[in-house]
C-alpha cells in the first residue's frame, strides 16, 4: 500500500518544510476536499478559498495531526469546520449569491449548462444530507477514485466498514436522485 | 449486491482540469512563508529546542532568583542586629518579634 505511506512521509516531510512534499499533498487531496468545500459553500470561487484556507491552516497545524496517515480524514474536518464558518460570514453578507458558478469566458450551451447545474445541485444537496463517514467515503472512493485499502487508512476504519459505507452512502443518494422518492435514514 | 459508482463530473470545474493545477500552485505559493519558517527551524533543531524549553528554565531561573535573593536578605538582616538575635535567643521569640522591640528601644 504504498499512497498509505506516501502520505505520513509526505507530511512528515512537509512538517520540516518541503515544499515538493506539501505540494504533492496539495495535489493529491484537492478534489475531495473542493468537493467538501462546495458542499457547504456552494459557490465554486468560495470553495476554492475555503480550500486555499483550509490548506494553510493543515499546514500551520500539522505538528498536531497524530495520524499522518490518516491526513485525509484530518484535512476534510478542517475544511468542513471552515467551511460552516464561512457560510455564516457569507448569510451575513447578503450581496453575495450562495450557488452561483461563476462565469467562465467560452461558448455556452444554455440548455446543457442549466441541465449539467441542476445535477451538480442536487449532487451537493445529496451529499449534504449524507452522514460525514459516508460522504467522505463515496468522495474519496468514487470522487477520486481511491481503492477501499486508502479509503480505510485514511480515515481510520476497516476495509469492510468502507466498503458497507460506500454501499450506503450510493443508494441512499441513489435514492435521493429518484424523482419520486425522498431519503430516508439507512439502518 | 454491488451498487455502480457515483458519476460525480458535475462538480467538476467549468474551466477544465488545469483548474486543480492553478488552484494547488496558488496555495502552495500563498503557503511558502509558512514553508520557510518549517525550512529555517528544521535547519536549526538546537534552536527548536531550546526554544521548547526557554520558558520553564526562565520561569525557573526566576523563581530561585526570588528565593535565594530573600534568603540572602533574611541572613544579611539578622546579621545586622545582633542585639535582636541575642534577644530572641533569651526570651525564645521570632527574631522578627525580638528586633520590633530592639528598634523600639
Amino acid at each position: 500500500m504504498p499512497d498509505i505511506a506516501d502520505d505520513a512521509t509526505l507530511v512528515a516531510r512537509a512538517r520540516e518544510g518541503d515544499r515538493d512534499a506539501f505540494a504533492a499533498l496539495v495535489h493529491r487531496h484537492l478534489r475531495v476536499a473542493h468537493a467538501v468545500a462546495r458542499g457547504v459553500v456552494r459557490n465554486p470561487a468560495d470553495a476554492d478559498d475555503l480550500v486555499q484556507e483550509a490548506f494553510l491552516e493543515a499546514l500551520v497545524k500539522l505538528d498536531s495531526c497524530r495520524d499522518p496517515a490518516r491526513f485525509a480524514g484530518w484535512l476534510l474536518a478542517i475544511v468542513r469546520n471552515r467551511g460552516h464558518n464561512r457560510r455564516r460570514w457569507l448569510r451575513r453578507r447578503e450581496a453575495v449569491p450562495l450557488d452561483e458558478d461563476s462565469p467562465v469566458a467560452g461558448p455556452h450551451d444554455p440548455a446543457r449548462d442549466a441541465e449539467r447545474a441542476e445535477l451538480r445541485d442536487r449532487l451537493l444537496d445529496g451529499l449534504g444530507r449524507l452522514p460525514e463517514s459516508q460522504r467522505q467515503v463515496v468522495l474519496l472512493h468514487d470522487l477520486d477514485g481511491r481503492p477501499h485499502a486508502e479509503v480505510a487508512a485514511s480515515l481510520g476504519i476497516s476495509e469492510g466498514a468502507s466498503r458497507v459505507l460506500l454501499h450506503r452512502a450510493r443508494a441512499r443518494l441513489r435514492r435521493f436522485f429518484a424523482p419520486d422518492s425522498l431519503p430516508k435514514e439507512d439502518t | 449486491m454491488t451498487l455502480p459508482p457515483i458519476d460525480f463530473s458535475p462538480l467538476d470545474p467549468r474551466d477544465g482540469p488545469g483548474h486543480w493545477d492553478r488552484l494547488g500552485a496558488r496555495i502552495v505559493a500563498a503557503a511558502e512563508p509558512e514553508l520557510a519558517r518549517r525550512a529555517a527551524r528544521a535547519a536549526h533543531p538546537w534552536e527548536r529546542a531550546l526554544l521548547r524549553h526557554l520558558r520553564p528554565v526562565l520561569a525557573a531561573a526566576a523563581a530561585l532568583t526570588l528565593a535565594a535573593g530573600g534568603a540572602l536578605y533574611l541572613q544579611r538582616e539578622r546579621q545586622d542586629d545582633p542585639a535582636a538575635e541575642a534577644l530572641s535567643a533569651l526570651l525564645g521569640v521570632s527574631y522578627a518579634s525580638a528586633a520590633t522591640i530592639t528598634r523600639e528601644e
